[in-house]
This record gives structure tokens, C-alpha cells and sequence, in this order.
């Protein structure tokens, strides 16, 4: 786990990294926690605890929804997936984010000496 | 957010907490828990695994009460924000927002104000502890008439040999100057042994009477109510024990009763208690001893039926000549004996007040309706911007209840000031104990109605937008959204049409009804006579002093120069009577089992108008100890004599079943003149066979003073020649027009407030369809235009406007007559020579409302085919 400044996650991406996340299959929110950490190799590493609040305010905002149901190992989880409105809010998200990042990156890059 | 998700949002809301804590707590277990296995499976020992998951995670207090915050705060600041935006849309468009308000606040006040005198009379329980325990007792016979009282004689009976009640009590009611005072007098009541077991209420101070007082004979005592405890004696908490005035004799105050003690009939609740025994006479058939009981704890309603049953088995069994096959105890609720009358008019009231409500509300939701195709266009930018149909619905819903609750609380300022008139207004007083007031459950229907109309509007406003598809209203021009909540407003302009018909047919009904009512004549000339009401006679008067009390008056009345005939009765024609059996020696299978029996004296008729067909007036020589002597009227005269001469005849007055009810009426008496008919006992009945006898010969009572004359301050005169006589009386007088006038104040007041629904629900259709028809004009400006151009005539052009909307006004009203139909029967005992199915009235109310919907939706479709058809093409 990557403890240095850069692996935490910018306030606010937390929530569209969720949505990315579960785009693909329902998942719980160890579950989440693993796969954040695997797809950026590591690079992203998320305070566990507060995965929980972002994942309510995302329930609250009606893009995720959650059902319990029993885990890979038989255990009783709550699943979160995305509703259609999440769907739409991670494109939404994503625009915006590239749009975002494409302009951090063309500062910073402008200003490599 | 779909609207499930809303709605799930919204339960979670207000059940959240536990459930909430709950799902959290298992679901942080569960994170750890495989945190910790990860651990184990990178080589832990199982406790390191454990620290390190926890560590891993963070504080898990500081967690969750962010996930808390992330929760709740969604919810709160969604809805304030909802509440702010729905403020500032009404803000936007005043003319609206009062409209749609003011319209709603007068339906929720006006039912708001209806529903509390419903719910007081009609719908709460007495205000005694276990009032399911608590009946009256009364008799039926044979011919199905009842009343809810009982001979003093099946009163014993009943209180011997019932089972299933653990009480049974009588009183009476009766009025007494207090204290030195002479001329205030305070109602009480006379009341039995048990009486105090069978309403559950014990004396809050002092003591209930104890059985030597209950006696006849007994000590002078009294229990004074909490009222007059604290208006008249200062709350002074040493009153037990000490002696007051009561009627001019001194009685020791045994206890004063607490202030929850409110039993009918004494209507204000500033009265005393005396203890009474009640005198029990087997020959007396009189149903006046009101008898109320309380039934044993526990005990079912079958367990009751079968002990009445039995008791009238008993009761038969031992007393033959008393109860008839067929006639029986039987047990009265309070509302029979008290609410008995005005319960039909309340009923109708409240479902008048019902239609108003429902067009009140069709009519906004028409408006809310005729503003969310408007605002089509906003819809459709904030849905292209991200809010989900569910998110919308959620504004256009704190819309709606935004605007409920603002009219409801106009609504209710509005209906307790509305509940003040209508009880001023009320042609008698209510029910006593029933008294109405804005309380939590009048409250609770108020919210309880904005709430569910809230919602509708919110909905009705909803219903264009998803129609629709949203994007269109973005995409296309205004033109694209129009016909999303056609359909809808095309159902509530029926609606409102079928109510408004329904109010109004049975408003011109009773309007008709009371034309005619207030066109009959009553028989006697009421506009020339006063009435002089002595109240209540210093106790010094007995009942020879009250005779020449009387005589002086008169004779004082009579020597008034502008008076021209002065006389007394007992009571006057259309308030009360005196029921009588009556028959003739020759035919008794012609008995009546109650005439009217009159007292008076002589220059009755004279000072009334009444003509006097046949014979003589009564004279000076007609006097107790001459001869008995009547004057009987015409239908009295008819039917005992038909076309021969009753003068000469001789009649018995109070006979019945071989006994006579009166000792005064024991003898023949003879009929000395014929009186034309008058309305005795109401503008709306016939006349019944009456007798009037001289008052020397059999009268009763304190009389009311009669004069005739015209001039202007007699009242006054009057008044002061009463008080000259005797100073200790306050006589009040009135016109005789005024009794008239107030015989009919229930069908005037039934009519007045019918009316008053009728002409709103009027107004309110008109303004809806007017809304309609303006918005139809508006959306279509365009097409209009472009027809006009093209040489479609104006009068196609109007027609096309307006026909859809006028169809739903030509269906809403005949099925409103269809309902009307349907319901009429509530009306019919209230209606005086009037048909609740006359066609040509109800056919006058479908005109009136046809005229009212023409001229609404004239207005605006003037202003459509008056377009200039060049201007509407360059707006777009």
C-alpha cells in the first residue's frame, strides 16, 4: 500500500472512482476497497473508512442502490451497484474529469523546465 | 433517482436510525473481518491481522458518524431547498400563488370549520369516563313512535329490575336566581339518587348528596358547578359547609363538582345540583322522566340486549295495561336524544362542504396543471441537466404541499373565524356538551387534508412532464408541449363541473323551498303584535298572586293608548303547544290522541287576527266555576262535525283510556266559537285541530303578554308599564314577526350556507374553466394566427378553442345531475312544497352554471380569434 502523499485520493474523485468501479458488477465495499487498489496498481490507496460515508451519499444521490446479499465465501454482504442515474453521473464525471486532468497535465507539463 | 429510490429515501428517512445503525454496524464488521483474513492469508498471527485491519480502517466512531452526516444531510438540505425554490416559484408568479392559495385556504377553512361542529356532535363521545357504558332509556309504541323518556312508574320498574345496569338516575333541568341577585338567573339541575355513579363524576370538593337528602323532604343542600364556584364565589375553597341563595332559600353547600363535569342539558355549564326524589305515580302515562343509566363494566351488547328484553317481559307480564304488544324499552345513545335533529343537516353540510373542497382543489390542480405546461420548458433544462424524473417529481410534490400548507394555515385562521359565525349564525343552539372548538383532531383533519391535497397538486402539476418526453420541451418549440396534461385538465374541469352541479341543484332546491316557506301565511297578522315575556317571577309569587299579577298587567297594557287589543296565552303559536287527547261522548272513534290546548284570554284572537268564523269570543263570565267552554278551530271543527254547526256541542278535553289526565279537565265542555285556522306548530304543517280555553277556567303558569298596535317606541312603553308594576321583573318583548322569523331560521340557515357553497363552487368552476380555456388560447396562439391567415373564420377558430373544454363542462354536469339524482333524498324532509326531482329546478341550475362556464370561457377565446394573426407569426 502506497503511504506516500501522492496515493491518496483527491476529495470528490473518490466518489466517480466508485461509480467506475462499479460500472462493471455489484460489488461490497471490501470488495470496492480491494479492486481500487488492484486497477491502479496500487498507485491509489483509499482511507477503508471513509469509502462508507461516500458510498451512502452516493445511495442518497440515487446512482448507487445496495441489496445484502451472501458473498463469494458465503457470507452475508451488502452489494452496491449503479443505477442508471449513476451511470449517467460517471459519464458525466468522467467529461469532466478528463477535461480537468487534460488541463492539470498541460499545466504542469507546461511548466517542466 | 428513480422514484422507487425516492420513495425508499423518504421511508428511510423516517424510520432511519435503527435499521440504518443497524446495516452499518454488520456491514464494517464484515469489512474487517475480511480485512483481517487478508492479513492472516500475507502471514499474520490472527490478533496482529485484527490490530492491523482495524488500523487500516480508521476510526470507526469518526466513520460513522460521517456516514451518518452523508445520509441525512442529503435529505434536509434537498428538501430546504425544495421548500426554498417552490417559495420562490410562487414568488414569482403572485397572481397565481393568491389565486391557487386563497382558493384552497377557503375550502380547507370552510370544511375545516364544518368538520369541527361534525366531529363535536356527531363523531366524539361524550365527555363522561366510559361513555359506551352510558345510555338513556326511553319507550316505543306500538305504532313505532319513541321517546327517549320514561314514565315515572317504568322508571321505578326499570331501576327495580334491571341487571345489566349498575346505575340508573333522572333529572331535570330547571333555572334559579343565585345569591341576593334576583334578576340573573343561572341554570342547574334536579338530580336523583345514582345519579353521580351513572355519569362517573364525584364532587371535586366536599361530597355527593347522601340518602336522607335525597329524600323529599330533606335537608336544603346544593353542589355548585366549577364555573359558578369561581365566578360567583371566588374559587373560595371553604364553601363546603356554608349556606348560599338558590331561588330565594338558603341551602348548605355539600360539594362543588369538578370543571370536566359537563352534562347536558344544561347547556352552559354554569349550574348547581339539587338532590330530587323523583314521585313515582302509576297513574300518570306522561313520558317525562329522562332516565339515564350506566350498564355494568364488561358487560357485551348482547348480554344488554337480552336483560332489556327480559325487563320488558317482566314489565309486561306485571303491568298489562301499561305495555301493549309491541311497545318496549328501549336504550338511547346520547347523540339520539340530542344530536337527533341537527344530525341530517350537519351530514348535508359537511358533504356540501366536501364538494367545495374537491373543486377548491381541481381548480388549483387545474391551475398548477395549466402553470407546469408553461414551465415545460424549465422541467425539461433541469431534467437535461442531471435531476432524475424522481428528483423532479419530489420538487413539483414540496411544490404542491408548499402551497397546501400556506393555504391551510390561512385555512384554519380562516375556519375558526368562519366556526365563530357559523355558530353565531346556527339557528339553535348545539347540542349541549357538544360544543365545537379547534382542537388537536380538527388539527389533525386540517393537515391531514392539505397534506393529501397537497400532494395531488403536486402530482397534477407533475403529470405534463411525464407525458412527455422531457427533452422535447428543450428540442421543440412550446408548441411541443402541449398536449401532455390535456386529458387531465379536461377530468378536472369535469369534476368540478359534476360538483358544482350537485351543490347547485340542491341550493336552488332549498332557495325554492324557502321562497316558498317565507310566502305562507301563518294565519295571524304577526306584524302588529308584541310579545312580552315576563322570565321569571320573584319566588314570592304563588300561583293566586301570579293571576292577579297577570290581571294587572293586562289591564295596565290594555289602558296603553296605541294598543289595541291586549291578551295573554301560555305560549305562542309556531314555539310550543300543549298536546291533549281530545274526543266527543258522540263519537269516540274519532278521538285525536293530541290537539293543541290553549288557555287564553279573552281578546286572544282579536290581538292575533284571527278571524272567528262562527259564535262568540271567551268574556268576563267565563270563568272557573262557570261553565267549561271552548273555542275549537276549523280542522277541529271539521273533523269532528263536518259541515254542521259545532256551536252547542260539548267535547272532552285530556280524556283518555277512561281516565282523565288532568283533575282542571275533569267535564264536559261546551263550544261557544269557530276560529279560522292558523299554522300552530309551523309554516310547513298543517294546521292540527286545536282548542283554546278560557285561561280563568284552565290555565297554568306564567303567561306571555300579547299587544296589539303599530307605533313606534310601544316596545318600550311596554316594557316600562311591566316594570312600573312590579320592578323585581325584567320583561323582554319582541315582535311577533321575530318568532315568525325565527321559526324558520333552521331552513334559512340551511339555505344561506348551502347557497354560500353553491355561489363559491360557482366561482371557482368559472375561474377554472377561464384558466383552462386562457391556457389553451396561449399554447395555440401560433396555430390560431396561422389559420386566421389563412381564412378560417373566427367563429371555427372559437369553436375549436373552446369545444373540448366545453365538453367536459356538458359531461361534468350531466353526471352531476346524475349524483344529484342519486343523493336527493337527503334533502327531501327539508324541502316545503318542493320537489327534490322538479325538473324545471334542475334544469335551472344546469343554465346557470352553463351561463357561468359560457362567459368564463368567452373571456379568453375573445382575446384568441381577435389575434392579429402577422404579430403571432413574428413572436416566434
Amino acid at each position: 500500500m502506497g503511504n506516500d502523499r501522492g496515493g491518496e485520493v483527491i476529495k470528490g474523485t473518490l466518489e466517480m472512482i466508485v461509480l467506475e468501479i462499479l460500472q462493471y458488477e455489484p460489488m461490497h465495499g471490501w470488495g470496492i476497497t480491494e479492486l481500487i487498489e488492484r486497477r491502479s496498481q496500487g498507485l491509489l490507496s483509499i482511507n477503508q473508512g471513509s469509502l462508507y460515508p461516500a458510498l451512502y451519499r452516493l445511495v442518497a444521490r440515487g446512482w448507487v442502490s445496495s441489496e445484502w446479499r451472501a458473498s463469494e465465501n458465503n457470507r452475508s454482504a451488502r452489494y452496491y451497484s449503479l443505477t442508471r442515474a449513476g451511470r449517467k453521473q460517471l459519464a458525466t464525471e468522467r467529461a469532466h474529469w478528463e477535461k480537468l486532468s487534460l488541463g492539470v497535465n498541460l499545466i504542469l507539463g507546461g511548466a517542466k523546465p | 433517482m428513480s422514484l422507487r429510490a425516492w420513495w425508499s429515501r423518504m421511508r428511510g428517512t423516517l424510520r432511519r436510525d435503527a435499521a440504518l445503525e443497524q446495516e452499518m454496524e454488520r456491514e464494517m464488521a464484515f469489512h474487517l473481518e475480511m480485512s483481517a483474513q487478508r492479513n492472516v492469508s500475507r502471514g499474520m498471527t490472527p490478533d496482529a491481522a485484527k490490530r492491523q485491519a482495524n488500523l487500516t480502517f480508521g476510526s470507526s466512531d469518526a466513520v460513522r458518524e460521517e456516514a451518518r452526516e452523508a445520509y441525512r444531510a442529503r435529505n434536509v438540505e434537498n428538501l430546504v431547498n425544495d421548500v426554498r425554490f417552490a417559495l420562490r416559484a410562487l414568488r414569482r408568479s403572485p397572481s397565481f400563488a393568491v389565486t391557487a392559495i386563497l382558493t384552497v385556504a377557503i375550502g380547507i377553512g370552510a370544511s375545516t370549520a364544518i368538520f369541527s361542529v361534525v366531529d363535536a356532535v356527531l363523531l366524539r363521545p361524550l365527555p363522561i369516563p366510559r361513555p359506551d357504558d352510558f345510555t338513556y332509556l326511553g319507550w316505543v309504541w306500538k305504532k313505532g313512535n319513541e321517546v327517549p323518556a320514561l314514565t315515572s312508574f317504568q322508571y321505578e320498574f326499570v331501576r327495580e329490575h334491571s341487571r345489566s345496569l349498575e346505575a340508573i338516575a333522572t333529572y331535570r333541568t330547571d333555572e334559579a336566581p343565585i345569591g341576593d341577585d334576583a334578576s340573573t338567573t343561572i341554570r342547574g339541575l334536579h338530580v336523583s339518587a345514582g345519579f353521580f355513579r351513572v355519569l362517573g363524576f364525584a364532587p371535586r370538593l366536599g361530597r355527593e348528596f347522601d340518602a336522607t337528602e335525597l329524600q323529599e323532604g330533606g335537608p336544603l343542600v346544593v353542589i355548585l358547578s366549577d364555573a359558578v364556584w369561581r365566578t360567583r364565589l371566588g374559587a373560595d375553597r371553604s364553601i363546603v359547609g356554608r349556606q348560599i341563595r338558590l331561588n330565594a332559600e338558603s341551602r348548605t353547600v355539600v360539594g362543588v363538582m369538578p370543571a370536566e363535569f359537563r352534562f347536558p342539558p344544561a347547556i352552559e355549564n354554569d349550574g348547581y345540583l339539587v338532590p330530587f326524589a323523583p314521585r313515582v305515580d302509576p297513574a300518570d302515562e306522561g313520558h317525562n322522566t329522562e332516565a339515564i343509566g350506566r350498564f355494568r363494566r364488561g358487560t357485551s351488547e348482547i348480554e344488554r340486549a337480552a336483560d332489556l328484553n327480559s325487563l320488558n317481559q317482566t314489565f309486561r307480564a306485571a303491568h298489562p295495561t301499561l305495555a301493549a304488544e309491541g311497545e318496549y324499552f328501549k336504550p338511547f345513545t346520547h347523540r339520539d336524544v340530542h344530536a337527533g335533529t341537527v344530525r341530517r343537516t350537519l351530514w348535508l353540510l359537511f358533504g356540501a362542504v366536501s364538494l367545495l373542497l374537491v373543486i377548491a382543489c381541481a381548480n388549483t390542480a387545474t391551475l398548477m396543471l395549466v402553470r407546469a405546461s408553461v414551465r415545460q420548458r424549465e422541467i425539461a433544462v433541469r431534467a437535461s441537466l442531471g435531476a432524475g424524473p424522481g428528483r423532479i417529481l419530489q420538487q413539483l410534490l414540496t411544490e404542491g404541499l408548499v402551497l397546501s400548507v400556506l393555504a391551510a394555515t390561512l385555512g384554519i385562521l380562516a375556519g375558526t373565524v368562519a366556526l365563530r359565525l357559523f355558530l353565531a349564525a346556527a339557528p339553535s343552539a348545539l347540542p349541549a356538551g357538544m360544543s365545537p372548538q379547534m382542537d388537536v383532531r380538527v388539527l389533525a383533519y386540517a393537515v391531514g387534508i392539505s397534506i393529501v391535497t397537497g400532494l395531488l397538486f403536486g402530482l397534477a402539476a407533475a403529470v405534463p412532464s411525464f407525458r412527455l418526453r422531457l427533452q422535447s420541451g428543450v428540442l421543440g418549440s412550446s408548441r411541443g408541449a402541449t398536449s401532455g396534461g390535456t386529458r387531465t385538465r379536461d377530468t378536472l374541469v369535469f369534476l368540478e363541473t359534476s360538483a358544482a352541479v350537485v351543490l347547485l341543484a340542491g341550493a336552488t332546491l332549498l332557495i325554492t323551498s324557502f321562497a316558498r316557506l317565507v310566502r305562507v301565511d301563518p294565519g295571524f297578522d304577526a306584524d302588529r303584535v308584541l310579545v312580552v315575556r315576563l322570565g321569571r317571577l320573584p319566588a314570592a309569587y304563588d300561583p293566586a298572586r301570579r293571576d292577579q299579577l297577570v290581571e294587572r298587567l293586562l289591564a295596565r297594557l290594555r289602558a296603553v293608548p296605541d294598543v289595541e287589543h291586549a291578551a295573554v296565552a301560555p305560549s305562542l303559536p309556531l314555539e310550543r303547544g300543549w298536546n291533549f287527547p281530545a274526543d266527543t261522548r258522540e263519537r269516540p272513534d274519532l278521538a285525536v290522541g293530541a290537539v293543541e290546548l290553549r288557555p287564553v284570554s279573552p281578546d286572544y284572537l282579536a290581538t292575533l287576527g284571527i278571524p272567528l268564523v262562527a259564535g262568540r269570543d271567551f268574556g268576563r263570565d267565563d270563568v272557573s266555576g262557570g261553565e267549561p267552554v271552548a273555542i275549537v278551530n276549523q280542522t277541529f271543527a271539521k273533523r269532528f262535525w263536518g259541515d254542521s254547526t259545532p256551536i252547542g256541542r260539548t267535547i272532552q278535553i285530556g280524556h283518555y283510556k277512561d281516565r282523565w289526565l288532568r283533575p282542571e279537565l275533569e267535564r264536559q265542555t261546551r263550544v261557544i266559537g269557530v276560529a279560522r285556522d292558523i299554522h300552530e306548530i309551523g309554516l310547513d304543517r298543517a294546521p292540527r285541530p286545536t282548542v283554546l280555553v278560557p285561561r280563568a277556567q284552565a290555565g297554568s303558569g306564567t303567561p306571555v303578554l300579547l299587544a296589539r298596535g303599530a307605533s313606534r317606541g310601544l316596545a318600550t312603553i311596554l316594557r316600562n308599564e311591566v316594570m312600573a308594576e312590579e320592578p323585581q321583573v325584567v320583561p323582554t318583548v319582541e315582535s311577533l314577526s321575530t318568532v315568525v322569523r325565527r321559526s324558520v331560521a333552521a331552513p334559512r340557515f340551511r339555505m344561506l350556507l348551502i347557497g354560500a357553497f353553491a355561489v363559491s363552487a360557482l366561482l371557482l368552476a368559472g375561474i377554472g374553466i377561464y384558466g383552462v380555456i386562457a391556457s389553451v388560447v396561449q399554447q395555440r396562439t401560433r396555430e390560431i394566427g396561422i389559420r386566421v391567415a389563412l381564412g378560417a373564420s373566427r367563429a371555427t377558430v372559437a369553436l375549436d378553442v373552446v369545444r373540448r373544454c366545453l365538453v367536459s363542462v356538458a359531461s361534468g354536469a350531466v353526471v352531476g345531475l346524475l349524483v344529484f339524482w342519486v343523493v336527493r333524498r337527503v334533502l327531501s324532509t327539508m324541502l316545503y312544497d318542493t320537489s327534490s326531482s322538479d325538473p324545471r329546478l334542475l334544469a335551472m341550475s344546469v343554465v346557470v352554471l352553463a351561463v357561468v362556464a359560457t362567459v368564463a370561457a368567452w373571456i379568453p377565446t375573445r382575446r384568441a380569434v381577435r389575434v392579429d394573426p402577422a404579430n403571432t407569426l413574428r413572436l416566434e
